[in-house]
């Protein structure tokens, strides 16, 4: 049986207006992510994929369309996305080119620092966040500030923040852009086995085409369309 | 967890050379009110510790606090026939420049109508007070003098037998306490020129007098009044003699601090408050900029979906703990360097708690500054 969408994009557009120019950056695109799924997001600079991942990830509104997540209808156009803070944090992980961690917190702070704003009392948030990165074995790099771990450690660190909160949904943004080839691969591997184990719907936006093989299918945008998508991998859950 | 403890905790360095450099500026602030309190404090010293309750002055004049005040010799015996007068002393203080150990010097003489007042109000940090009627004195350590110390004032020499701390005039020169009738004859002397042209008779004072246009020394006659004495009534008599003026210690108190003192006090309040004005430019703009730096980080909090009170909490508590540290850094800054200082700087609770108050108010304002910034940050600014 298919499992249903996690993430739902029924004919988005979004449309920026800059004076009388008017810049279409994603026209009519209907997407569904499902659970346990990896999705490659692909396309040229400029068509629109990060724009995407802004409005999958409730940054931005649509112009027009909608976006349901786990089956609600959390945006369209004029939604006040400021206060879905706390449905963001419990439902959509993010990683990005750049770690983005807090730089005057240890890795199992920046981890707990997700859990605590989501009101998990302190020691449990600490202990859960150690037990994430143990599991992405950074077990002895807890106590490090960001300065002091390499790149590739710092985006396991910022996986293993984006997946604190257990979200249905993971987003992430040319993640291995700053990584050797193995890093790279090692973090899109790390996706394949969340979206297995912890089945989350995971979309990755990516210009690697070294990785394509460790998605179920990939989507291509080109100037704001949906131009091509892989046939669907049958998606089995456990 | 606390954001804004942990950030100082990264960054201690730099918190700590912020606040010493806010406590400077705090130091500089407290240095003002001190100077401001340490003046009005010196000024108000001998009114407040002499222990007289009423000032008689030469008539139509304020007192020697005031103007030139010269009261005839013997006026303390009419007080002391007047109903309701305890007691009475006379009282004299000139400004005195002598040499003493290699240098010049200069002091406050203060004359004490011994023996009816030995002194034994002065506080000593060490010797003890006038003992004989003629050439001892008591000197505070402000003037550079020791016990043992001899030094020549007039015609005669004197021996320092007393010491004291932090009594001085309203100009800041230390007090040297002589019996009245030294004080009296070192105001007397005169300069050879002087004298030479007395004898011409072609200055204006005779030959018997000094450039003092008075004829006696004595600036004023302290009045100690019986337990039971109506105050009004023994200002009466005295203004009745026609040739006095009576004022009480508030009006000499109220002289000082109102005519004397006012634009000093105005000058130094108003410099006080562009300190302020400039501390609080200073802080928010160190605060504003604390908050611009954090600002990608301020941003990925709110993707990871912190609420506001979250961010306003670290900005807030960072603007107070700067504040309360800079306030603590001025405190220690003071107490080490203001003793150092040639006047008294005087820090006194109250002006520290207002201080704080301001502070705290500059914080506020500040943290608005940084909080305002921080809330216009929207979360996909992550990703520039």
């Amino acid at each position: 049986m298919t499992p249903p969408p996690v993430l739902s994009l029924r004919g988005v557009e979004r449309v920026y207006r800059s004076g009388d120019t008017e810049v279409r950056a994603l026209n009519g695109v209907s997407v569904d992510i499902r659970r346990g799924e990896v999705v490659g997001i692909l396309g040229p600079s400029g068509s629109g994929k990060s724009t995407l991942l802004l409005i999958a990830g409730l940054l931005e509104p649509p112009s027009a369309g909608e976006v349901m997540i786990d089956g609600r209808l959390v945006s369209r156009p004029g939604a006040q996305l400021d206060q879905l803070r706390r449905f963001r944090r419990r439902h959509i992980g993010f990683i990005f080119q750049k770690a983005n961690l807090i730089p005057f917190l240890t890795a199992v702070e920046n981890v707990a620092l997700a859990l605590e704003i989501d009101d998990v009392p302190a020691r449990e948030a600490r202990r859960y966040a150690a037990h994430l990165l143990a599991g992405l074995d950074l077990g002895h790099r807890l106590h490090n500030h960001p300065a002091r771990l390499s790149g590739g450690e710092q985006q396991r660190v910022a996986v293993a923040r984006a997946l604190a909160n257990e979200p249905s949904l993971m987003l992430a943004d040319e993640p291995t852009a700053a990584l050797d080839s193995v890093r790279g691969r090692q973090v899109l591997a790390l996706f394949r086995e969340i979206a297995d184990l912890r089945q989350a719907a995971v979309a990755v936006v990516t210009h690697d085409q070294r990785a394509l093989d460790l998605f179920d299918r990939t989507i291509v945008l080109t100037d704001g369309r949906l131009s091509e998508a892989a046939p669907e991998k049958p998606v089995v859950t456990n | 967890m606390n954001l804004a403890f942990k950030d100082i905790r990264f960054n201690l360095l730099r918190f700590l050379l912020t606040a010493v450099g806010v406590g400077f500026l705090m130091m500089s602030s407290m240095g003002m009110v001190g100077l401001y309190r340490g003046i009005v404090a010196d000024a108000l010293l001998v009114i407040e510790r002499i222990g007289a309750d009423l000032w008689i002055v030469q008539g139509g004049r304020q007192g020697p606090f005031s103007e030139g005040s010269a009261v005839s010799s013997t006026m303390d015996r009419r007080a002391e026939g007047l109903a309701g007068v305890a007691g009475t002393r006379r009282f004299v203080q000139f400004s005195q420049q002598f040499t003493a150990h290699g240098r010049q010097m200069r002091a406050a003489i203060t004359g004490l109508d011994f023996p009816k007042d030995d002194g034994r109000w002065i506080p000593l940090i060490r010797g003890g007070p006038i003992a004989n009627g003629h050439y001892e004195a008591v000197a505070d350590a402000g003037i550079g003098l020791d016990i043992g110390d001899r030094i020549h004032l007039g015609q005669d020499d004197y021996t320092i037998v007393g010491l004291t701390r932090g009594m001085v005039d309203a100009s800041g020169d230390g007090l040297l306490f002589v019996t009245i009738n030294d004080a009296v004859a070192i105001a007397q002397r005169r300069t050879s020129e002087e004298v030479l042209l007395a004898r011409r008779g072609a200055a204006p004072a005779s030959a018997n007098r000094s450039s003092v246009p008075q004829d006696s020394k004595i600036s004023a006659v302290l009045v100690s009044l019986a337990p039971a004495a109506d105050m009004e009534a023994v200002r009466r008599n005295v203004l009745a003699w026609g040739d006095a003026n009576v004022l009480s210690k508030a009006e000499q108190r109220s002289l000082l601090l109102d005519q004397r003192l006012w634009r000093l006090r105005l000058q130094i309040l108003a410099f006080t408050s562009v300190l302020l004005v400039v501390t609080g430019i200073v802080v928010s703009l160190i605060i504003y900029m604390l908050t611009m730096e954090k600002l990608h980080q301020i941003a990925m909090l709110k993707l990871i979906g912190a609420d506001n009170s979250v961010i306003v909490g670290m900005i807030a508590q960072q603007a107070f703990l700067i504040g309360a540290a800079g306030l603590l850094s001025g405190l220690a800054l003071s107490q080490a360097v203001f003793p150092f200082f040639p006047r008294r700087v005087l820090i006194e609770a109250p002006d520290v708690a207002a201080l704080a108050a301001a502070v705290a108010v500059i914080c506020g304002f500040a943290s608005l500054l940084g909080i305002s910034r921080a809330l216009k940050v929207r979360a996909q600014d992550v990703l520039s």
